[in-house]
């Protein structure tokens, strides 16, 4: 019996060769289906490498991130926002700009489908600053 | 920040490689570290003085990294 360094790799293991099995059920109730066989032989190799993964102790080692790939995962994360804000906020000041002097309701729906991406943007930062505010 | 992470870790005949798995990293940290560009946590910062056989202070000159901070600050305000 060999030691399960990963837990998650074998959940994901078994759950895909679950769904192998309820791929073959299915064939042996409908007949044959190439999507099906193809999904099962797909399900049966990636449950195959979780098992793999999960009891391999170096690649358990090699998939857990240090401090600094953390870092560097919250610092892409919070600099890829920002870009995805200022970018919103730059398209809708050039499509205000675009209703103005054409006066196109297919700009006007555009310009205001960027201020609800924008206006989610910021309510879903207020509600994570609240919560680490509270835990940090 | 300053530190002698590189020198003290030549000086122990260490390898970038060794001192990362030494301390639980890896060795992309290790270099990080030696380039400056990188600061580690306090238990990396702990971890790695262990290792080394030296003090935070001597590893991270702090003394210095302080003197140095408290006078950009000064010229910030």
């Amino acid at each position: 019996m060999r030691k399960i360094y990963d837990r998650r790799a074998l959940a994901g293991g078994l759950a895909c060769f679950a769904l192998a099995a309820a791929c073959g059920v299915t064939m042996a109730v409908r007949g044959v289906s190439v999507k099906l066989a193809v999904g099962m032989v797909l399900m049966l190799a990636l449950g195959w490498a979780d098992l793999v993964r999960s009891a391999d102790r170096q690649m358990r080692q090699a998939a857990m991130p240090d401090e600094r790939d953390r870092a560097v995962s919250r610092e892409s994360a919070w600099r890829s926002y920002q870009l995805l804000v200022n970018g919103c906020l730059m398209g809708a000041v050039v499509l205000m700009i675009a209703y103005g002097v054409w006066r196109s309701p297919l700009v006007a729906a555009a310009f205001l489908t960027l201020c609800l991406v924008l206006l989610a943007a910021f309510v879903i930062l207020l509600a994570t600053n609240l919560y680490y505010e509270k835990r940090m | 920040m300053r530190n002698r992470v590189r020198e003290l870790r030549t000086a122990a005949g260490w390898t970038q490689q060794q001192l990362a798995e030494a301390v639980h990293v890896s060795s992309r940290t290790i270099i990080s570290l030696e380039k400056g560009q990188y600061n580690p946590s306090l238990l990396l910062a702990y971890r790695m003085a262990l290792a080394l056989h030296t003090t935070m202070e001597e590893l991270y000159c702090l003394a210095e990294n302080k003197e140095l901070e408290d006078r950009a600050y000064e010229e910030d305000l």
